[in-house]
């Protein structure tokens, strides 16, 4: 009996699949169609017919452990091709999800990001502990920030407050973060060790790094081809957001240990201001492309709830940042703190759940990148017909 | 009435340029001693076809050989009505087209012009010769005898009750109904082919046992059938009772049945939860999927092809299996929603509109499949099974273990069981003769329906493997095959594929010998044996291929317009060349059902046809006899070839075995020209299709050219 | 029995000449027509028949043979079925009857094409070469007479008027429209080959040496284009190596979602016309599933045996042009776990059947399902199909459909349900 698979199916992860973004994985007759029009599959081994057959016999270890997930961009040229409409794209794009929540840990958040009933606890602990934070400020003052001219929205919560408020579930993220992709990359391993092709760790971190800022993947895509400029966009767009958000936290500190730097509001030609604002816009705009394209392809493409929290979270967030800034200068002061209150719920759910939500396949994936450079697989990409 | 012939010769199409038709005109007149004899350039018109009407009229022309184009154009055009006879001397594609024009100077070339002479002489010897058919008589029954009341024995006797024909149907349970009266849903007969339907074969018992044109014999077989077409002589046994009746057809639908399962011991049918998938069908009709120890089932293996597609057991694929096991994993899933069912297939063979129902299923969660070749099963320490699979799809090898497995066995033909549903009273034994795995014999293709024994159709799943929608199917096209037999046999006329003809073999029986070939050698099994060995003919049996004519040492067998006579008269029609002419004399037994349009297809590609050779078309090349070789080498022919269709495994003949047996004569007559010093290379058969005629010319050149190695024919001219 | 109504064949292939011929010889009166100047239909464009590797024009030309000594069937070639209406056993139908402009009179004697001046694309040989504007259709054609394709005539030409002996040529010869009376009607309208060109990934229009299953067969057929030969289309070098694309639009919902059900037995079949040429060729067949039920399963096993032959489970998805007329073929081994990337001479795409009416000008009281079948359940009473009309389906268990279509007809003649 040595070298056989032991295969056992499980109903219940497949019906779990079906009901979150793979609903037609069923339908796949295995002609491997989706393989040969994938632009970014190994010859060896290669993906996602095999992806497709794990995840309709409900072979969850494999799938749990399989890089090849996260090697696909979502291109959806399979899915494009697909003879039965089977939407391998949609399929891996659900395995992904699916690994993230059982790599996840606590698991009862990412179960929570699944479902209405749990994304709303998971908004209600940033909405009660921001409005906390908020009374405990302002309660004094009887929220005379709402009518303090101008408006500055330190006065609601000052930045003390936020670093404080925000560090702790940062800090959990991390933590969680850790814990899961170190678990992913065991699984990696198991499933396929390393060979003597692969490359060192270090070019594998920087190749990966360079591919990721290069996009050279999505530029392979033929059917999402504008996913190269809209995952771009956002993707650079949140880069700099999170170099922004950083920067007033550094300049906060810094004023607060006697440095005299500018801090919020920063005037309108600030760099870090116009970092902010050229990098939001540019997240909304590749936003926009991406749920402007996901609508319009809906009769093919059908997202998950997971989905489309990761989406819209993304999309609020940059709308309420844009927007605080509108109602600040536009002096609307309860539309400017409401905005902003919601804004910050926004970027605690991204931020404390990252691991366990969607947002985490910013994680997986160049996890899965490197290991791909490192353990060799990647050089069986046939990088060219 | 007396006979008078009428020459009309062509000179249209061409057929002026290559031959000095005024010449011809004469030939008829003072070799051929023809009454009348006449030209017109375009006998197809109105005015040709006139011209012979009125010969008909005024000067009592009643044989009109026609020397223009082939039998394959103007069949319709030169119908001289039923009084007459009409033989065509298709000197068009045999000369005109295929032999040397005139040249530049407007001289005839001597070579096609004697051609066009000797074909002439030959078909007036044919014309003069042929004699005039007649439809043989008999008592016809209009009724339908079919053997077996499953689901295509059921269909064919209501579908001939419903065109008017009154049927015994015999079933030797004491129901009808068949093997799938007990299946517990039946696959998709119309679209949408999604869902399995409910089982409606007692519905249709209802409907045959209350049709007053169908007389059922439940719990009873056939004791034995004599006669023929027309007038079969049935004999029953009834519960032990005999009966007896006549019929006019038979239609044989003694489907078949699972293979037997317990032979698959590399597929573990030892062990308890293994199981066949009829076991499984009744199971699941039960409502109780468990296993042996009683505890549901809930992991469920398919093993498809068991036993089918393997050369120890059926090496056919079934054809219903991969339907079958889909429909039953709709069972599981139906029955246990928590239940999962596992298909390991070969092949997914869900062909056509099937494939909606495969689609169907694949989209059920509960149903898994995948490719792969079962090298193992053994049962667990629980009793579980645990099935090893090779060349799967998951790209290695894997185990999985069951609860319980189904072994999807396939379809063998009910004449495996080894004893004969008809019983014929055939010299040629008591079955329809088998071609492979138990099957009759058909001319499979292009007519599915002919079997060895003419009146006697076999179908469903007796005549190949088969489903219920596809037996049904079957069924109707054999109760019309089975009515036109009975209606053509009224008629006195041969059936498929020489339909209506009336021409059937004459045997000059005081000359008979005894030897009984004729008899062994029918294709069809048409000719019984007197108590002195000679042979009882049966025409409404026969086919009128004329291999028995071929058969007879003696040569006593004939047909109306064909027999060892009118071929010699043919053969020596004309003046042969001498030896030093040095126009070799080349005979061509030619096959007119394959062969003889590759003449046809040559001359419209304007081939060029060796000049020295005569063609001489057979109804079936097994109606050469050797004395037409012997004859024709006696004669001066310097040589002999058989052109007809390829025999072996994939035979073309449509008499079954006519250009074979040709062959083995052929081979028999090359020695005894060895004995007579001649070179046995003088004779020689060649497998000619009707995509040949590219090759044509080559093959018969090259024999041609081989003869001129070995001389002239020693026997000219003595 | 002939004071019953007469039956009406719509199509004139081997399903419909079949239905008509056993009608016949039941003794019945049978009108058939054909929308193609001559009968034969498809199969009169095969090489040869699988499993026995035989030619179809030998079953033809008995049927042919059939229909000459019978007077019981009445041939529209060159026609088209406008529209039935009416009720079992007594249906009105609408033919049109369109100009061949050569009339009966026609001996099929060949002076026409000497003189004729223009040419056209010859549809018989799948467009691979050419015949005169005026031709017989197939060497076959039953019946043996030539017709005009009227838009390919130089304009104002009558060359062939002036040669032709007979006064077969007619270029003033109109459409006509008749009424038949019926009392019952099988469809037997067969198929046509799904548009190759709609495969987008498989190269067919774009890629040289991408060839349909039809046009294999006209190559390796005697009286095709290349008499037999098979040499690919770009520069007419012999075929040494060749791939198979299996499903090439069949069980694709986004173009025929069932199964054509004989392409796979085609391409077996294609792999030993290319090995009977040049046994050293490399056949490449590229497959999801093997269809070969039943009886078939000893070709499979024949084929497979062939040491040339290499079946690879795994679809072609992506066929680009090679160097020097080759042909780039990518596909997963899916047994194998790995991609293959093949340089062939050839690619045969072996594509399905779509039924003929599909797309086709309606057929007033024919009714057609979603992929455009005519299934029985779906007529009225009195109205049946026949053949691929109905399902996909090989030649023999058309035969078998046809015959029994013709008892169905036959009981409506005698008022039967």
């Amino acid at each position: 009996m040595t070298g056989r698979v032991a295969v056992n199916t499980d109903l219940n992860f497949v019906q779990g699949l079906m009901l979150h973004g793979a609903a037609d994985l069923k339908k796949c007759y295995q002609c491997s169609t989706c393989t040969v029009a994938c632009p970014l599959t190994p010859n060896d081994q290669p993906f996602p017919r095999k992806e497709m057959l794990w995840a309709q016999w409900g072979m969850k270890d494999k799938l749990f452990r399989d890089m090849d997930l996260w090697l696909c961009h979502n291109c959806n040229d399979c899915t494009d091709q697909c003879p039965r409409g089977a939407k391998p794209g949609e399929v891996m794009s659900a395995l992904r999800n699916q690994t993230i929540e059982h790599y996840s840990y606590p698991q009862a958040i990412s179960k929570a990001a699944k479902s209405a009933r749990g994304n709303v606890v998971l908004f209600l602990i940033p909405m009660v502990l921001i409005a906390l934070a908020i009374a405990m400020k302002n309660i004094e003052s009887g929220f005379a920030f709402l009518t303090a001219k101008p408006i500055v929205y330190a006065n609601m919560l000052p930045v003390n407050f936020i670093d404080i408020l925000f560090l702790p579930p940062v800090l959990f993220a991390v933590f969680n973060s850790y814990k899961a992709i170190s678990n992913f990359i065991g699984g990696l391993k198991e499933q396929y060790p390393p060979t003597d092709r692969g490359e060192n760790l270090l070019p594998a971190v920087k190749g990966t790094i360079q591919d990721v800022l290069s996009h050279i993947e999505f530029k392979k895509c033929g059917t999402n081809k504008s996913r190269n400029i809209s995952h771009r966009l956002m993707m650079y767009g949140f880069i700099g957001l999170f170099i922004t958000t950083n920067a007033v936290f550094v300049l906060h500190w810094l004023n607060e240990f006697g440095f005299d730097v500018q801090v919020t509001p920063l005037p309108f030609f600030h760099p870090v201001k116009i970092l902010g604002n050229v990098s939001a816009f540019a997240a909304f705009a590749g936003i926009y492309l991406i749920v402007r394209d996901r609508v319009k392809n809906s009769g093919t493409s059908i997202l998950s709830l997971f989905d489309w929290m990761f989406i819209g979270n993304m999309f609020f967030t940059v709308v309420t940042g844009i927007l605080c800034q509108v109602f600040r200068v536009g002096d609307h002061a309860n539309l400017a703190f409401l905005t902003y209150y919601i804004h910050l719920v926004m970027v605690f759910y991204l931020l404390a759940y990252a691991p366990q939500t969607k947002f985490g396949h910013i994680l997986y994936r160049p996890a899965a990148m490197i290991y791909s450079r490192y353990s060799g697989r990647n050089i069986d990409i046939f990088r060219n017909l | 009435m007396e006979s008078k012939i009428g020459v009309y010769i062509c000179s249209g199409c061409d057929i002026d340029q290559a031959l000095d038709v005024d010449e011809l005109v004469k030939v008829a007149g003072k070799e051929c001693k023809a009454p009348v004899s006449k030209t017109h350039p375009f006998l197809c018109s109105e005015e040709g076809v006139q011209l012979m009407k009125e010969d008909q009229k005024n000067e009592g022309v009643n044989r009109f050989m026609i020397a223009a184009c082939s039998q394959r154009y103007h069949e319709a055009t030169f119908d001289m009505g039923d009084d007459s006879l009409v033989v065509r001397a298709p000197i068009r594609e045999y000369v005109a087209w295929t032999q040397k024009t005139k040249d530049e100077n407007g001289e005839f070339d001597e070579d096609t012009q004697l051609a066009g002479e000797e074909y002439l002489q030959m078909y007036y010897a044919k014309i003069k010769k042929h004699g005039i058919p007649e439809a043989f008589e008999q008592d016809t029954s209009k009724n339908l005898l079919v053997i077996g009341g499953g689901v295509s024995g059921m269909t064919a006797a209501m579908e001939a009750a419903n065109a008017g024909y009154s049927v015994n149907l015999v079933e030797k349970e004491d129901h009808l109904g068949g093997f799938c009266l007990d299946e517990y849903k039946l696959i998709p007969a119309q679209a949408p082919f999604r869902d399995p339907q409910m089982n409606s074969v007692s519905e249709a018992v209802s409907a045959v046992a209350s049709n007053n044109l169908i007389t059922v014999h439940a719990s009873s077989f056939v004791v034995s059938i004599s006669g023929q077409p027309g007038e079969f002589q049935v004999k029953l046994n009834t519960d032990g009772g005999f009966k007896e009746f006549k019929s006019g057809a038979i239609i044989m639908a003694t489907g078949s049945h699972p293979y037997d399962a317990e032979k698959l011991t590399e597929l573990g049918i030892k062990y308890e939860n293994v199981i066949s998938s009829a076991e499984f069908e009744q199971m699941a009709k039960s409502g109780k999927i468990q296993r042996k120890d009683g505890k549901p089932a809930l992991n469920i293996g398919f093993i498809q092809c068991a036993g089918s597609r393997t050369p120890e057991h059926l090496p056919y694929c079934s054809g219903t299996c991969c339907m079958d096991s889909l429909k039953q994993a709709a069972y599981i899933r139906e029955q246990n929603p928590d239940a999962k069912a596992h298909i390991i297939y070969r092949d997914i063979r869900t062909p056509g509109l099937y494939e909606d129902f495969y689609r169907t299923r694949q989209d059920d969660p509960g149903v898994f499949l995948t490719q792969g070749d079962v090298v193992g099963v053994n049962e667990t320490e629980n009793k579980n099974i645990a099935i090893d699979v090779d060349n799967t799809l998951f790209g290695e090898p894997v185990t999985m273990e069951m609860d319980l497995v189904v072994l999807a066995v396939g379809q063998v033909p009910s004449t495996m069981k080894g004893e004969s549903a008809l019983n014929l009273q055939y010299r040629q034994g008591p079955d329809l003769p088998e071609l492979k795995y138990g099957y009759p014999d058909s001319h499979f293709i292009c007519f599915p329906y002919e079997t060895r024994r003419t009146g006697i159709y076999a179908v469903g799943s007796v005549r190949q493997p088969m489903d219920i929608n596809d037996a049904k199917l079957d069924a109707t096209g054999a109760a019309l095959k089975a009515i036109q037999a009975i209606e053509l046999t009224d008629q006195g006329k041969t059936v498929h594929p020489r339909v209506g003809d009336l021409t059937f073999p004459e045997f000059a029986l005081s000359r008979c010998t005894s030897c009984k070939r004729c008899t062994e050698e029918c294709p069809f099994g048409v000719l019984e044996e007197d108590d002195k060995g000679m042979p009882l003919p049966n025409p409404a049996r026969c086919r009128s291929c004329g291999i028995c004519m071929g058969s007879c040492p003696v040569q006593i067998i004939s047909f109306k317009d064909s027999s060892p006579n009118i071929f010699k008269e043919m053969m020596t029609s004309y003046e042969m060349p001498d030896e030093f002419d040095e126009k070799p004399r080349v005979l061509i037994f030619v096959c007119e059902n394959d062969a003889l349009p590759v003449f046809d297809m040559a001359a419209l590609e304007r081939l060029k046809i060796n000049t020295n050779v005569r063609i001489m078309p057979m109804r079936c090349l097994g109606g050469t006899n050797l004395i037409y070789v012997t004859d024709a080498l006696s004669f001066g022919y310097d040589g002999i070839m058989f052109m007809g269709c390829a025999f072996g495994d994939d035979y073309q003949c449509h008499f079954v075995n006519g250009s074979e047996l040709a062959n083995m004569r052929l081979s028999k007559v090359q020695e005894t020209i060895g004995r007579l010093n001649l070179e046995p290379e003088r004779v020689r058969q060649y497998a000619i299709s009707m995509n040949d005629y590219e090759k044509l010319p080559k093959i018969i050149d090259d024999f041609v050219e081989e003869l001129e190695d070995f001389g002239p024919n020693p026997f000219k001219g003595m | 029995m002939n004071e019953q109504g007469k039956i009406l064949v719509i199509g004139g292939g081997i399903s419909g000449i079949t239905t008509a011929l056993e009608a016949s010889e039941v003794g019945r009166d049978v009108i058939l027509v054909e929308k193609s100047p001559t009968l034969g239909g498809r199969v009169s464009g095969f090489h040869q028949y699988f499993p026995k590797l035989c030619p179809p024009t030998c079953g033809l030309e008995i049927n042919y043979r059939r229909l000459r000594a019978n007077r019981h069937v009445q041939v529209y070639t060159n026609s088209e079925v406008l529209s039935v209406s009416g009720e079992a056993g007594n249906f009105k139908i609408k033919v049109r009857k369109n100009p061949t402009y050569v009339n009966e009179k026609c001996v099929a004697c060949d002076h026409c094409t000497a003189v004729c001046p223009s040419d056209r694309s010859n549809d018989f040989n799948a467009g691979m070469d050419k015949t005169k504007a005026i031709f017989l259709p197939n060497k076959m054609a039953y019946p043996p007479r030539y017709v005009i394709d009227r838009p390919a005539c130089e304009p104002g030409c009558s060359k062939c008027v002036a040669a032709c002996k007979y006064g077969a040529i007619d270029l003033d010869m109109k459409t006509q429209e008749i009424e038949l009376e019926v009392a019952s009607v099988v469809v037997a309208t067969g198929w046509k080959p799904y548009d190759a060109s709609k495969l987008t990934n498989m190269g067919f229009s774009s890629v040289p040496n991408v060839i349909n299953n039809i046009m294999m067969e006209r190559l390796a057929s005697v009286s095709g284009p290349t008499k037999g030969k098979i040499l690919r289309p770009s520069d007419q070098k012999p075929v040494e190596s060749v791939v198979f694309v299996q499903c090439a639009g069949s069980r694709d919902e986004n173009h025929l979602p069932y199964c054509s059900s004989i392409c796979c037995l085609g391409s077996l079949k294609h792999a030993k016309y290319v090995l009977e040429q040049n046994p050293e060729a490399k056949v490449h067949i590229f497959y999801i599933d093997i269809r070969t039920p039943g009886k078939y399963e000893d070709f499979v096993v024949k084929v497979q045996a062939e040491p040339n032959v290499n079946m690879i489970k795994g679809k072609v998805a992506k066929i680009i042009a090679g160097k020097e007329g080759g042909v780039l073929v990518e596909a997963e081994d899916i047994l194998k776990l790995s991609k293959v990337h093949l340089e062939v001479d050839m690619v045969v795409l072996a594509t399905g059947m779509e039924p003929s009416l599909k797309g086709q000008a309606q057929v007033a009281g024919i009714k057609l399902d979603e992929y455009g079948f005519v299934p029985m359940e779906l007529q009225q009473q009195g109205i049946f199909s026949a053949g691929v009309a109905k399902w996909p389906a090989d030649v023999n268990s058309s035969i078998q459909d046809s015959t029994g279509a013709a008892l169905k007809a036959i009981q409506t003649t005698m008022g039967v349900n």
